[in-house]
Parts: structure tokens; C-alpha cells; sequence
């Protein structure tokens, strides 16, 4: 095994490990808001994906802007989920509310395969440039973007969770909703605000990932599961934890393809879901006081 | 309640009724249309080649029922979607073998699907007609599957071919893990050595897997002087922009799984140069092909020319109609298998001699066809 192809596996693990990355962490805003495992989080990364890639082959939309309305489709999406769907149900307690997201996923892709069918659709790159290439190993400039953003969204989503009314909303709403809502929290809103924010971070991840691996009405399933491992490894509810987490799963997939096989890519990443399940439910970054 | 129904005048008019009925059945089953099955892969991992398929099919249909059918009678298809799931598949197979009406079954897009339509068909004696080649050497003696794909063992000779008229030696094998790959592995480790070539390295991926850097890397250090794509898309398409990305600028060859107009879609500049075995070349076409690439136009005409799985798609239909216009009436499955091993089909995708003992088409059904300027032409 030479360094060169050792190192290439390296940035193959830290690009889907990034992707992953940002679907955990929209796992984590919603879960720490209102208790609630998404399962339809992944459609979000289809859905900006394909609306970007269809404007931009269909209508000729310029790269970037296509991309922005594929972000906002999804945040739009968001909305419409957490407001139509989640808050009226939302005394029906969080196991249906998990239910509801499964079956909502489903009609997420029934509906992207009528109007997009079957084949997936690719994506210009956003800045048309040459590989890098590091010690023998090539990364995209496609790929750089994928793990810069995620650094900067997660950034940007700590800060906002800091220093703003809203996130401050948003933090105590996840301790507890009761207090925070005596406490003059509208907590519904901050729910709808949750959602909306989970649905942009995956319309971010659908948009940046469809140059370097297109993307079809079928993906958001797959999105769904990679995220959500990701997400109980470093621990569901922890920005940082999430986004740890992707890059953890990434890379273990990356070295598992790499040394072994990709025949068994789905199997270890799932089998460590289940060990994780089982034996440290909380997540590997995130202190266990928060299981009570 | 049922006892105040059942009046003397009820039960004339009901009877009236009946008789009505009886009465208008004839005229009813005089245009009754013949009724063909269908079992495609619509969605699921490899949908684009079934759907791509459909889109012959239909063609066919619209045209033998725009020429007043057979013998009068409109093509009814019933289709089905297997989802590619194989156990759904059988299902339905046995769904539609059950049917009295249902003369014919055509589907099944890729390998385990094809095998378990076509191992119902067989037990219950349906003719049935696929758009795939031989998969296991145990078809080649069934009785009542039709292949409208070249053998695979045919394309890999195709393929090794063309490297040694290239003067290449040195062989990189990216495949797919199922079965489908195992197939053309298999194929070309047994040809390659008496081609003077020798697989350096062999690297696998599945279908659902989105990054193939790691593998091709571990190809590019061994050394190659051309690669083998044996995949299908999206995955295929992906590992063609993967090597670009990383640099490899071998030649790379393909099976007709790659040929489709998604591959240039998807891969875009990466597919430039991109072989693969065809059976018909879009922009080339032969002249028994010039009635289906015109037809084929006009349903669609702002999409790419067809490839293979379009044009197979349309041969399954008339390779059907064929079977069924040198089958004497009234129609029935066995008479319909018998006239099907007889023929001599020369179609849009597939050239054909059926008998009791070949199922599939002959070997120059296959050309090559390369990638250029996102068209697909005869490669030289």
C-alpha cells in the first residue's frame, strides 16, 4: 500500500465524512429541540440537490444562484414540515411524530420520483478548476468546499445558538420545554425554527454533493441512514459531537472500501450503529448526563 | 331484507340482464386484445435501463396497434414494476403466468431479476423474452427464455479485441461485486491470456456505493495500460468521473450495461473516449435500423438517439408479434414458444436465429461504440 493511495482514502473518508457530517447535525437541531429523530432528514439533501441540478440543466440557472434556490427549496420544505405536519401533531408524543416523519420521507421520494423519475440527476461544479493534488493523491476543489462549509456552518450554527434570542430559545427549548415555555419561550415556533434550520443544512449538504456524486430521487433514504449513524456515534443532540461523528463514519467507510472490501462498507458502519445503540447510546462525544 | 329483493319482476330483469350480457360476449371477444405481461425494473438501484427500455416497448406497441394489431387484435401489455427486487419479481412473474389471457412475458432489465422471472416462465411454460443475455450456463438450455442481449462472453472477446489491436497488455478491472460483474470477470480472466493480456488488478463496488477513489487508486498503482468498467449507472458513471478526478487517463472499455445516454449525463467531460459493447451505435445507424431510430426520434425528440436498451425494448415486442404471426390459431403458449425458436429475427438491437438449442442472439450483434462529443459512435 503505497502513501499516495493511503492518503487518497484519507480525503475519499473526510469528503463523505463531511457530507455525513451535515446531515447528523440537522439530526442533532431537531432532536435537541423537540425530541424528535427526523426520519425524513435526508429527503432534505435530495431535495436541494435535485432542484439545483434540474434549474441548472433544465432552465440553464448559473451554478450558484441554482444552488441558493436548491438550499432555500429544501429550508422551504422545512418549513412546510414543521409547521403543517410536526406542530399539529405534536401532542401525540414523539414515538407517532417519529412514525409520521418515516411515512412523510416515503412521500418525499414517491413525489421526486413522479416529477424527476428515476435517474439521477449530476451538477456542474462550482468552481471549474483542476484536482489538487497532495503527496500523490488528488482532492477536489468540489470536495475542499464540502469539508470547508461544514466548519463554517457548524461555526456559524454555534454562534447563532450562543448569541442570538432565537438560539438561546432554541437551547433551552432542548433542556426543557415546560420551563423555557414559562419562561416566555414561544416554543412552537422555536420547533418550526428548528425544522427549518435542519432542512437548510440538508439542502446545503444536497447542493455541495451533487458535483461530485450526482444525485437521484432514491437518494435521501440512504442520506437518511449514513446521518443518523453518524449521529448516534458522536451523539444525537451535540453540534460538535454530529459533525465528529460524520467524519468518523466517513472515514471508517473510506479505510474499510480501502483495506478490506466496500462489499462490507454498509455492514460495518451499521454494525457499529448497533454496538453504539446498545452500549453507549449518548454518543462517543458527549457526557452521559444528559441520558437521565 | 334479501327475501323482499328477490321478487318475481326482479328476477326476470336480472335474468334479462344475463341474457343481455351473454349476448353482447361474442362481439366483445372478437376484438379481444392479445395480452402480453411485462415485469420491468422501473425504479430501484439500475431503473435507468428498464426505463429506458419501456420506452421501446411502448414504440413497438403504439406501432403494431397503429397497423390494426395481429390478426385484428390490438397488443394489450400489462405492465408490472419489480422495483429490481428479485422475490418481487417471481411474484409477479407467477402473477402473470396464472392469467389465461397473458400469451407472453417480456422484462426483467438485469441479471437476478431476469433469473427469477425467467425461472417461473420456465416451470410454467411462458415464452419469455428479455432484454439481457445469458446469465448462467444453465439458461442456455431453457426452453422457453428468449435473449435479446448478446452473450457477455461474446463482449468480453469484443473487448480483448480491441486491446490487442491497441497493443495493450496490461489490464485494470473495475467491476461490480454482484453477480453481473462476476460474470465478466469471469469471462475475461479465461480469454485474457490466450489475448496476450494479463489482469494486473481486479477492484469491486456496488451499485448504491457513491466514491470509487480508493479502488481506482489501488488500480492506477498496478500499473494498467487500459481499463475494464464492468459496471452499470449510476455507479459506472461515477467511477469514470472518480479517475478523471484522480488523474488516470487510460483507455477504459465498458459493457452495454454503460451504454446509455445516462452515462453522458452523468459523467459528462469524463465519459469522453468511453468504449463500450453496443448493439446499435445512435448516430450510425444500420439500415434495419432506420426504422426504429426514426420512430424513435419522433416519440422523443429533444432526447439523446437511442442506445441498446431502447432498442432491445422495442425487439422484445416484435419479436412476440413475429412468433405470434408464424403461430397458427387460436393462439396458445406452447405454439407460440415453438414459433419463436424458429425464427430468423433481424431487429434494431438484436440479429437473431432462435432454435432449440441457441436462445440468444448471434455474436454480430455486438459493435463497438465510444463516447464523442457526448454522442455515441462507432468506435475505430
Amino acid at each position: 500500500m503505497s502513501l499516495s493511495a493511503f492518503l487518497q482514502f484519507v480525503f475519499s473518508g473526510l469528503t463523505s465524512g463531511a457530507v455525513y457530517a451535515f446531515v447528523a447535525l440537522a439530526f442533532s437541531v431537531t432532536f435537541s429541540s423537540s425530541g424528535i429523530v427526523n426520519f425524513a432528514q435526508g429527503q432534505f439533501v435530495m431535495l436541494g440537490g435535485m432542484v439545483a441540478a434540474s434549474l441548472h440543466a433544465g432552465f440553464d440557472v448559473p451554478v450558484l444562484p441554482a444552488m441558493m434556490i436548491g438550499v432555500a427549496a429544501a429550508g422551504i420544505a422545512g418549513l412546510v414540515m414543521g409547521a403543517g405536519f410536526i406542530l399539529p401533531m405534536l401532542r401525540l408524543g414523539e414515538f407517532t411524530l417519529i412514525l409520521i416523519t418515516l411515512g412523510l420521507s416515503i412521500v418525499f421520494e414517491a413525489v421526486a420520483l413522479i416529477v424527476w423519475g428515476t435517474d439521477p440527476l449530476a451538477l456542474s461544479s462550482l468552481i471549474d478548476a483542476e484536482p489538487l493534488r497532495l503527496g500523490g493523491a488528488s482532492l477536489t476543489i468540489d470536495s475542499v468546499i464540502i469539508i470547508a462549509m461544514i466548519f463554517v456552518t457548524l461555526i456559524g450554527y454555534q454562534l447563532f445558538a450562543r448569541f442570538t434570542r432565537w438560539g438561546r430559545a432554541m437551547r433551552a427549548t432542548s433542556i426543557d420545554p415546560s420551563v423555557a415555555a414559562s419562561l416566555g419561550v414561544n416554543v412552537s415556533l422555536t420547533i418550526v425554527l428548528a425544522f427549518v434550520l435542519s432542512a437548510v443544512f440538508g439542502g446545503l449538504a444536497g447542493v455541495l454533493l451533487t458535483p461530485l456524486i450526482s444525485t437521484g430521487a432514491q437518494t435521501g433514504l440512504l442520506m437518511t441512514l449514513k446521518g443518523f449513524t453518524a449521529a448516534v456515534l458522536g451523539g444525537m443532540g451535540s453540534p460538535i459531537g454530529s459533525v465528529a461523528g460524520g467524519f468518523l463514519l466517513g472515514m471508517i467507510e473510506a479505510m474499510t472500501t480501502g483495506f478490506i472490501s466496500s462489499t462490507y462498507q454498509n455492514a460495518i458502519a451499521l454494525t457499529l450503529l448497533i454496538l453504539f445503540l446498545m452500549v453507549r447510546p449518548e454518543g462517543l462525544f458527549t457526557k452521559r448526563s444528559r441520558q437521565a | 331484507m334479501l327475501d323482499r329483493w328477490i321478487t318475481r319482476r326482479n328476477c326476470v330483469l336480472a335474468i334479462a340482464a344475463v341474457a343481455a350480457a351473454a349476448g353482447f360476449a361474442p362481439a366483445a371477444l372478437a376484438a379481444d386484445p392479445i395480452v402480453i405481461g411485462a415485469v420491468h425494473d422501473l425504479t430501484g438501484p439500475v431503473a435507468t435501463l428498464g426505463q429506458y427500455g419501456k420506452r421501446g416497448i411502448d414504440i413497438a406497441i403504439a406501432e403494431v396497434n397503429a397497423a390494426g394489431g395481429v390478426d385484428g387484435r390490438p397488443i394489450e401489455l400489462v405492465s408490472l414494476n419489480s422495483e429490481s427486487k428479485p422475490e418481487l419479481a417471481a411474484s409477479l412473474a407467477l402473477r402473470l403466468a396464472s392469467r389465461n389471457d397473458v400469451l407472453a412475458i417480456i422484462g426483467g432489465t438485469f441479471g437476478s431479476t431476469q433469473l427469477a422471472v425467467g425461472s417461473i416462465a420456465e416451470k410454467q411454460k411462458v415464452p419469455f423474452v428479455t432484454p439481457t443475455g445469458v446469465i448462467g450456463e444453465e439458461q442456455r438450455t431453457w426452453k422457453y427464455q428468449f435473449h435479446t442481449l448478446a452473450d457477455f462472453n461474446d463482449a468480453a472477446k469484443m473487448m480483448l479485441d480491441y486491446a490487442k489491436k491497441k497493443n495493450f497488455k496490461r489490464l485494470g478491472l473495475m467491476r461490480l461485486e454482484r453477480e453481473y460483474g462476476e460474470l465478466g470477470a469471469k469471462f475475461l480472466r479465461q480469454l485474457a491470456p490466450s489475448y496476450g493480456i494479463e489482469i494486473v488488478a481486479e477492484e469491486r463496488g456496488a451499485d448504491g456505493d457513491r466514491d470509487f477513489t480508493a479502488q481506482l487508486t489501488k488500480l492506477r498503482d498496478a500499473n494498467p495500460d487500459f481499463l475494464v468498467v464492468w459496471f452499470a449507472n449510476p455507479g459506472g458513471s461515477l467511477v469514470l468521473r472518480n479517475a478523471r478526478q484522480l488523474g488516470i487517463r487510460l483507455p477504459m472499455i465498458g459493457p452495454v450495461s454503460m451504454d446509455s445516454s445516462a452515462t453522458v449525463k452523468l459523467a459528462g467531460p469524463a465519459a469522453e473516449g468511453f468504449i463500450v459493447t453496443s448493439q446499435i451505435a445512435g448516430s450510425e445507424v444500420l439500415e434495419r435500423q432506420k426504422a426504429f431510430a426514426d420512430a424513435y426520434r419522433k416519440a422523443y425528440p429533444d432526447a439523446p438517439e437511442s442506445n441498446t436498451f431502447e432498442a432491445i425494448g422495442y425487439d422484445l415486442i416484435k419479436i412476440v408479434v413475429a412468433g405470434l404471426k408464424a403461430t397458427p390459431q387460436p393462439y396458445t403458449r406452447e405454439k407460440l414458444r415453438n414459433a419463436i425458436a424458429k425464427l430468423n429475427y433481424v431487429g434494431a438491437g438484436t440479429v437473431a436465429h432462435y432454435s432449440d438449442t441457441k436462445n440468444d442472439p448471434s455474436a454480430d450483434t455486438i459493435v463497438l461504440t465510444t463516447i464523442t462529443n457526448g454522442r455515441f459512435v462507432l468506435a475505430k
